[in-house]
């Protein structure tokens, strides 16, 4: 009996759990030895408890539970994603039909893409004067890239099959992007959209660390300057969580897309 | 005046240098209400004809003319049915036929259309199948969406290149039975494609080879002078098919001994093997 495990279950969930103890085990040697500034594992969830276990409590603006700052976080990724969305699907979609668009702005895009938030931010403050929109220029400009990129592939690889049929249907216009570009695009936009979250999330603990705005990053930075390490693991680990999360969201619906 | 002529059209495809001319000089004339079968092998440039025709594509040289008018593009007057079905896979089976009724008739309530796409699913016997999407169902439901949808446009001439090509022999069978039937009711244009000589026999009025690729031209047109309905189990016995069939293959055959030297020869004049001996 007891050498039957059900292998179905037994690998999914054993061998994460495996690696995560190996983690833990190394996390916890570290500390102990060379690395005595760094919390133990045990230490930082003594720290972190009353913010994981209230994760909604507002004690102070600068003590809040964990989930409140997350709130914080993602509403300005959100604004943010949302405008680079907005600009990136239509330029996509532009640089896909176009191949003289494609030509003449492919090259800045190229030199712009791997340009960091941390260069783009001051940029952001020049024009806005403020640090809640600073963040939001900075995340949109920084996170539309793959969606740029992907609708335009998308675009692209749409089968000459379905423009043939377009064409003898005569369909133009709106009709033609919304039956034919827009559900043939669909499922390469996603691709773009999930990539372009991933980018948001990471760009958004940049923006407030620099901005000193309430989130999971301002906090991350605030509990270093007041010297609690503990707090800084608890962030990663949250930025970690909420990011991985946001990810299986969409490529759920992604993959949802693509068997349609 | 025929309905559609085609004048000495030429296809190339490739950049100057490494250019090979796909149809040469193909001359054709498509009365009203004709079923026209155009028979080739695979490569002969049949799918180009058909794109030429359907305004998908221009010819290099030579002019298209339909209804006096010559093609500029595509239109909805032509029907057009793909080799490969070409069904929006996100659609369903209704919303496919629809959208082309949609663009046929604009003027039309949404009600009418719906009736007119239902009689059309009816027809191809799809009725229930109208909410499934492309990818749900076999090779010849889909094929018969595609036909559904060209019929659904009533347009003045039906376009078909290979439509049974990749189905099986019954599917093909029961098809093209739904087809003639269809066809027979209320007598368009028709210019199908094909390489099966038999299916060319059973459907066609008139049946015109097109050589061996490249610089493929039109062969002289054979005429199927047989009643319908042509039952198809005696087809085989019948000493009309025999000698129609073996004319079809013997200029094929034929057009691919003797490759590229003859294409300067207009496809209005006859190539050595009569449609009748």
């Amino acid at each position: 009996m007891f050498m039957k495990i059900d292998t179905n279950y037994f690998r999914p969930v054993f061998l994460p759990l495996l690696g995560i103890a190996a983690v833990l085990f190394i996390w916890t040697i570290t500390s102990a030895t060379w690395a005595k500034k760094l919390p133990s594992p045990l230490q930082t969830w003594e720290q972190s408890k009353d913010y994981v276990m209230n994760p909604f409590a507002k004690r102070g603006e600068l003590d809040q539970g964990v989930l409140r700052f997350t709130g914080y976080s993602l509403l300005l990724v959100i604004k943010g994603y949302v405008l680079a969305i907005l600009i990136g699907v239509p330029l996509g979609l532009l640089l896909g039909t176009s191949k003289i668009c494609t030509e003449s702005l492919d090259p800045i895009i190229q030199v712009l893409r791997p340009v960091s938030p941390l260069a783009w931010l001051p940029l952001g403050y020049i024009l806005f004067e403020q640090p809640q929109p600073a963040a939001v220029f900075t995340i949109a400009i920084c996170s539309m890239w793959p969606t740029v990129l992907n609708t335009a592939v998308g675009v692209r690889a749409i089968p000459p099959d379905y423009l043939n049929v377009a064409k003898v249907l005569n369909l133009s216009g709106w009709k033609l992007f919304t039956k034919v570009y827009l559900p043939a695009t669909l499922p390469y936009m996603f691709t773009g959209f999930r990539l372009s979250l991933g980018i948001a999330w990471l760009v958004i603990v940049a923006a407030e660390m620099l901005t000193g705005s309430p989130g999971i990053g301002g906090f991350l930075w605030q509990e270093y300057n007041s010297l609690v390490y503990e707090h800084i693991i608890l962030c990663i680990v949250t930025i970690g969580l909420v990011g991985f999360v946001l990810d299986r969201m969409m490529s759920f619906v992604e993959a949802r897309l693509r068997v349609a | 005046m025929s309905y559609l002529v085609l004048d000495r059209v030429c296809k190339s495809y490739g950049t100057a240098g490494k250019r090979t001319e796909v149809l040469t000089n193909v001359s054709l004339s498509v009365e009203r209400g004709e079923f026209v079968a155009i028979v080739g092998p695979s490569g002969s440039g049949k799918t180009t004809l058909v794109a030429m025709i359907a305004g998908l594509m221009k010819p290099d040289s030579g002019t298209i003319v339909i209804d006096g008018k010559k093609v500029k593009g595509t239109g909805l007057d032509r029907g057009v049915v793909f080799q490969n079905y070409s069904l929006l896979p996100w659609f369903s089976v209704f919303s496919n036929v629809l959208l082309a009724v949609e663009q046929a008739c604009p003027d039309w309530p949404a009600p009418r259309r719906k009736q007119h796409v239902e009689r059309y699913l009816r027809m191809v016997n799809l009725w229930p199948a109208r909410d499934k999407r492309p990818a749900e169902l076999s090779g010849g439901m889909r094929q018969r969406v595609a036909v559904a949808r060209a019929l659904a446009m009533e347009p003045n001439m039906l376009l078909m290149d290979e439509p049974f090509g990749a189905l099986d022999a019954l599917t093909r069978g029961t098809l093209q039975d739904e087809l003639i039937r269809i066809w027979d009711d209320n007598r368009r244009t028709v210019l199908m494609i094909t390489n099966d000589v038999d299916e060319a026999i059973l459907l066609a009025d008139r049946i015109v080879p097109l050589s061996f690729g490249p610089q493929a031209t039109l062969g002289p047109e054979i005429i199927v002078d047989m009643d319908r309905p042509r039952p198809r189990q005696s087809l085989h016995r019948n000493a009309d098919v025999k000698r129609l069939r073996n004319s079809v293959t013997e200029y094929l055959v034929h057009s691919r001994r003797k490759p590229a030297s003859r294409s300067l020869g207009s496809s209005t004049t006859p190539l050595g093997i009569g449609a009748a001996p």
